[in-house]
């Protein structure tokens, strides 16, 4: 009795949250409208977004201040592949084209579509990620870089008049995935959700991995790792093309979820917005980017209903006040406190001579 | 006397034209525990920044178990040539748990690819729980690094380096603001990890030192001003003159 209550103890704060909050999810649809329904869904593209950033900036430290362009990259592929299905748009038929051009063909096929849409985005981080780690230049370069990169790629967007509609993006696109049919709100709900938990399971594992032990261990201290025969900027690549691939996947949900694409949308507002959920989640511990990401949205969703007009104010400031007063973000305080907890535990079960398992 | 398995010869660093290490010259033999002391600005860290590739000389060699090691990255000489080195002052991964520490540093999966696919086998664990065990950690083996006392975290640093199964140890002051009780303990493990590597200790306390010692280097302004056993270099009248009689931190180099 006494052996089982330690050993469910062991489980840390956090994982019982991410039951709890995956249960919520899963009961959510049954007693909610049908808007409440393509809110969430939503919010669950942003989760695997979350989590794909939490890799990078929560376990690694480096802090991406441009991952919506990985998240772009991949859905506008998509978007681009959905709308060319439909036959050629209006868009280029406007700048003289009589039929879709050769090159785009590869992309009347969804799966390849799919393809591309999360190797493109694990080749533009492999390309960054060697040229940005291997320089002498450290730390706040890489935020800097990719800041650029987000306003560079949102005015590139803009830009794309012929091929992607310029600023009005790609629009009307279905709700199927990989070529299906239109899929109904509730199975689309229920996908969204098996992928969300896919990743979510697929970062558990990479995080708890050794692997995950030398991303943490390079936040740490990466100096260090090198004197005992690692590599750090191998490893910081790597999880980048990673953390790109899943930033990638999140933007090909996106598409059929809200079903038009902006280079707006995908600009550095939303890499900026990113930080925000994991920040006030907390970093670091997977649980945080879910929490913040439903969270922060939801806030959002629901102070513009109440109030229409200060309703970002009001949010930006709540924002502001969780992350000045709790900087290990929600999910990092509870876990502090079990920390401290256990900790304190230990040392009196120490003075008393006793062993802790 | 065994082969000589680390020669650092004619060795110079400049740093901004300030000459840090001037023509230094080391032998240490194989399985040998060298203690290296010397007033504060001595040189003594900067010379295992030359032997462990965080700095690159001026000019000098150094050889390592017949390789040459001149200039190499901290990452080959610790994984090729097998050099492992605790810091002056712990040098650790402090948001991580101290059998996090020690798994991180065990030798043998610093791949990519073995990182990812690296499996907690039942021996991998006995390991570094031994390790632990070693170090006298092993009840704080889930607690923080941040959160452990000021000589459980050299001992931890202690243990990643044994954890890197090296050939050549280098300890920086292990014993820095240690009780004496802690460095004596220290000594005994320094003498337990001493039989079957060889071992560099840069050290300031001189009970320690006539504790653990064998052979003393004395380095004094970016050089060697001595060598040999601390009765020999208790009576020698230069070092007497330079360290040992002015005490710590008395004696700066001219710049
Ligand atoms: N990166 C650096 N740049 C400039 N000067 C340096 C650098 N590293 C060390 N020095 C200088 O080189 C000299 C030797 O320093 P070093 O740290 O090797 O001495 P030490 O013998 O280890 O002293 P201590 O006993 O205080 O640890 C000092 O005067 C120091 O200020
Ligand atoms: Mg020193």
């Amino acid at each position: 009795m006494m052996k089982d209550l330690l050993k469910i103890k062991k489980l840390p704060v956090n994982r019982y949250i991410d039951i709890a909050v995956f249960l919520a999810l899963i009961l959510f649809p049954l007693f909610v409208t049908e808007f409440r329904v393509d809110q969430m869904c939503r919010v669950l593209v942003y989760i695997v977004f979350a989590l794909s950033i939490d890799l990078l900036w929560g376990f690694t430290g480096l802090m991406s201040f441009g991952h919506a362009v990985l998240f772009g990259t991949g859905g506008y592929i998509v978007a681009l592949s959905y709308t060319l299905i439909k036959g050629l748009p209006w868009h280029m038929q406007g700048a003289g084209y009589t039929r879709i051009p050769a090159v785009l063909t590869p992309l009347l096929s969804p799966a390849i579509a799919f393809v591309l849409a999360l190797a493109v985005p694990g080749l533009i981080a492999w390309i960054l990620g060697i040229f940005i780690f291997s320089s002498k230049v450290k730390g706040v370069f890489f935020s800097l870089i990719t800041l650029a990169l987000a306003q560079i790629f949102q005015t590139f967007l803009d830009g794309q008049q012929v091929l992607l509609n310029g600023s009005s993006g790609l629009g009307g696109l279905p709700r199927s995935i990989l070529g299906s049919g239109a899929i109904p709100r509730m199975g689309f709900y229920y996908i969204l959700l098996g992928v969300v938990l896919l990743v979510y399971v697929f970062c558990l594992w990479l995080i708890s991995s050794r692997f995950g032990a030398v991303l943490q261990a390079i936040r740490e201290n990466e100096p260090r790792l090198t004197f005992l025969g690692y590599r750090p900027n191998r490893f910081k690549t790597a999880v980048y093309v990673i953390s790109g691939m899943l930033a990638g996947l999140a933007g090909v949900l996106y598409i059929p979820t809200v079903r038009i694409i902006t280079p707006l949308e995908v600009g550095v507002t939303l890499s900026t917005l990113l930080l925000v959920w994991v920040a006030v989640g907390g970093r670091g511990n997977l649980t945080g980017a879910i929490v913040g990401t439903i969270f922060v949205n939801w806030a959002g969703f629901l102070l513009s209903e109440k109030i229409s007009d200060y309703w970002l104010l009001v949010l930006g400031i709540v924002v502001l006040l969780l992350v000045f007063f709790i900087p290990s973000g929600l999910v990092g305080k509870l876990i502090e406190m079990q920390y401290a907890r256990q900790h304190a535990r230990h040392k009196n079960a120490a003075l008393d001579g006793e062993v802790l398992s | 006397m065994s082969r000589p398995i680390l020669e650092a010869k004619g060795m110079y660093v400049d740093f901004n034209k300030f000459q840090a290490i001037a023509d230094m010259n080391l032998t240490v033999y194989d399985g040998e525990l060298r203690v290296i002391i010397g007033p504060n600005g001595a040189g003594k860290t900067t010379l295992m920044d030359l032997i462990t590739g965080k700095t690159k000389p001026t000019k000098g060699r150094v050889i390592f178990d017949g390789h040459d090691i001149t200039g190499k990255s901290p990452s080959e000489i610790s994984l090729k040539y097998r050099i492992g080195r605790k810091f002056q002052g712990p040098n650790l991964f402090e948001n991580m748990t101290a059998y996090q520490n020690i798994e991180v540093a065990l030798h043998g999966y610093s791949s990519i690819g073995k990182t990812m696919f690296f499996r907690r086998t039942a021996e991998i664990e006995a390991r570094v729980l031994e390790i632990l065990e070693l170090t006298g950690l092993a009840h704080e083996r889930k607690v923080m690094a941040s959160s452990l006392s000021h000589g459980q975290r050299q001992w931890l640093e202690m243990g990643m380096v044994i954890a890197q199964d090296p050939k050549l140890i280098i300890l920086d002051e292990p014993t820095s603001g240690m009780t004496a009780e802690e460095t004596a303990k220290t000594g005994r493990m320094i003498q337990a990890f001493a039989g079957d590597h060889t071992i560099i200790v840069v050290e300031h306390d001189m009970e320690f030192v006539k504790q653990i010692s064998n052979v003393v280097t004395v380095m004094h302004q970016g050089t060697l001003l001595a060598e040999g056993t601390y009765a020999e270099i208790e009576k020698n009248p230069e070092v007497l003159q330079v360290y040992l009689k002015s005490g710590d931190g008395e004696e700066v180099a001219s710049c």
